[in-house]
């Protein structure tokens, strides 16, 4: 099973280092926060009583931002990663939160 | 050195606009601030826009540092070179190392903001010689002074080396100035006394929320360990307002006395500005993470997409722009109890152009009405050329605080 759906650039990506992905209807957001968390992400944005939550991932200083109430996922490539390094490792990232084992949504959980 | 700076902030709430240190701040993009010296270089040259736009960052830094170092109470060059640096990577600017005496010294400077952004914006298509960061130099230039208790001019600065040309880093030559320098500028005090009476426009309810929530998150953006702040899909700066005021004043009275032949061409390009800061700051915002998370992800409604772009220039300190009349698809009425350029003029020269309101009037026209916003809005600099040629919109600027008027105004129609 998939959590995300695929991988685009995002608005206002410079030079390959924004990216967006969706996470399915039926996923909580909540989940994934909690599962990059136990993986060691920090949460470095402090905005999460803004309902967005910013965490980096240990060593590649790579961020995903998830926006809790539509489920948006961003993904920020460290300004350090050379150019020609950020596409594949924004597809790795993809790849490793995309088969993170997550929480369905409670409407989900529900059959709603 | 990490310092709490809220103490010297202060915001005029009945007419959204912030002060720090005594000084007037606005937040922008690096989209508009590249467009924005570049404007200064296409009137004068590149050579005199560089010295016109330095000598701007340092008549507005003198006045934001000598305020800054009253309020912490500073006594040491150490110290107050340090409160310097704090300062200008808190603004997102980038990072500076100040080693510098009272005749001046070398700055070395990582990830400032012109050239930084330049390179990211232009870097994979462009070549450029000139360096990009006049900014930091006049910053360096009044660091130093303010450092060394010297009267403004005593010292100039240059940037000698910067990475837009392929150097691995920026560097600036602080040196012995020509003095007497007058730097002028608008006091948070002197904001008090002159600002007309505030006034409130349609759909207040709607507004005010988003700013509150706005300003909220803005008051927790600082400069990474970089100095820079990215948000909203742009790279950030809170700025000095009086750093473009000067700009735009000084660069009009050389044009006037000088090369009266690009007035014309200069207004026009500051107009544009106040569209590309619509088009790519708004817009960016609009379409980021951080603004659904707050506010919800654009529906495309003309009606909310204006609401969200003046509930912005409130956040970022342009000041408090009120919606008087809206036609969808045909016209659109702004009022407001001046903005961070028209006070200028109020207070310091009237004759001081202005572009921000009435070209960010027509910006958020584009944005209401010629970007698709579902499923996702595509804000991007193809997008922002394609609808410029298109120019489906036109503006006319009724009235005008500089010029004595209880409010600035425009009105926007179709062409």
């Amino acid at each position: 099973m998939t959590n995300l759906s695929k991988l685009v650039r995002d608005v206002g990506c410079r030079r390959d280092l924004l990216w967006r992905c969706d996470l399915g209807s039926g996923v909580d957001p909540t989940s994934m926060v909690e599962a990059l968390s136990q993986q060691g992400f920090a949460d470095v944005g402090h905005t999460r009583r803004f309902g967005l939550v910013v965490l980096e991932e240990p060593g590649s200083g790579h961020r995903a931002v998830v926006v809790l109430r539509t489920g948006r996922v961003q993904l920020r490539m460290d300004a350090s990663c050379p150019h020609a390094d950020r596409v594949p490792e924004a597809r790795r990232l993809h790849g490793a939160l995309d088969h993170l084992n997550l929480a369905p949504t409670s409407a989900a959980r529900s059959g709603g | 050195m990490k310092f709490d700076v809220s103490k010297a902030r202060e915001l005029l709430a009945d007419h959204q606009m912030d002060f720090l240190g005594g000084a007037p701040v606005v937040i922008h993009c690096h989209h508009f601030n590249l467009f924005w010296d570049q404007t200064m270089d296409d009137a004068l040259g590149m050579e005199r826009g560089i010295e016109v736009r330095t000598q701007a960052a340092h008549k507005a830094s003198h006045t934001l540092l000598r305020g800054l170092i009253d309020s912490f109470d500073k006594s040491t060059p150490i110290e107050r070179l340090g409160v310097a640096a704090a300062i200008f990577s808190a603004m997102g600017h980038g990072k500076l190392h100040l080693a510098v005496g009272r005749s001046g010294g070398l700055v070395r400077g990582d990830s400032l903001h012109y050239g930084f952004g330049w390179r990211e914006k232009y870097g994979a298509t462009l070549r450029r010689s000139a360096a990009a960061d006049a900014f930091a130099a006049g910053f360096s230039t009044a660091a130093t002074e303010v450092a060394y208790d010297l009267a403004p001019g005593s010292l100039r600065a240059l940037e000698e080396r910067c990475i837009v040309d392929g150097s691995t880093g920026c560097e600036i030559r602080v040196s012995a100035g020509d003095g007497g320098l007058d730097i002028g500028g608008v006091g948070v005090e002197a904001a008090k006394r002159s600002l007309p009476a505030t006034f409130d426009g349609l759909h207040e309810e709607r507004i005010v929320p988003i700013v509150a929530g706005l300003r909220d998150f803005l008051g927790g953006v600082a400069g990474d360990e970089r100095g820079v702040i990215e948000a909203f899909g742009v790279l950030v700066t809170q700025h000095l307002a009086d750093y473009y005021n000067h700009c735009a004043n000084d660069t009009m009275a050389i044009a006037v006395a000088e090369k009266p032949g690009v007035v014309d061409a200069y207004r026009a390009l500051l107009y544009e500005s106040g569209i590309a800061c619509a088009f790519h700051t708004f817009g960016g915002v609009l379409s980021s993470p951080e603004w659904e998370a707050m506010v919800g992800a654009p529906s495309g409604d003309s009606l909310e997409i204006l609401l969200g772009c003046l509930a912005q220039a409130r956040a970022l300190g342009f000041g408090k722009w009120t919606l008087e009349e809206y036609e969808p698809g045909s016209r659109l009425v702004l009022s407001s109890p001046g903005s961070y350029e028209t006070l200028f003029g109020r207070v310091c020269a009237p004759s001081t152009p202005a572009g921000i309101f009435p070209g960010a009037a027509v910006g958020m026209m584009r944005l209401a009405h010629e970007v698709d916003w579902q499923p996702r809005a595509n804000i991007s600099n193809a997008l922002y050329l394609r609808l410029a040629q298109k120019n489906t919109w036109s503006v006319v600027e009724t009235s005008n605080i500089a010029s004595g008027a209880a409010m600035d105004r425009v009105v926007v129609t179709r062409t």
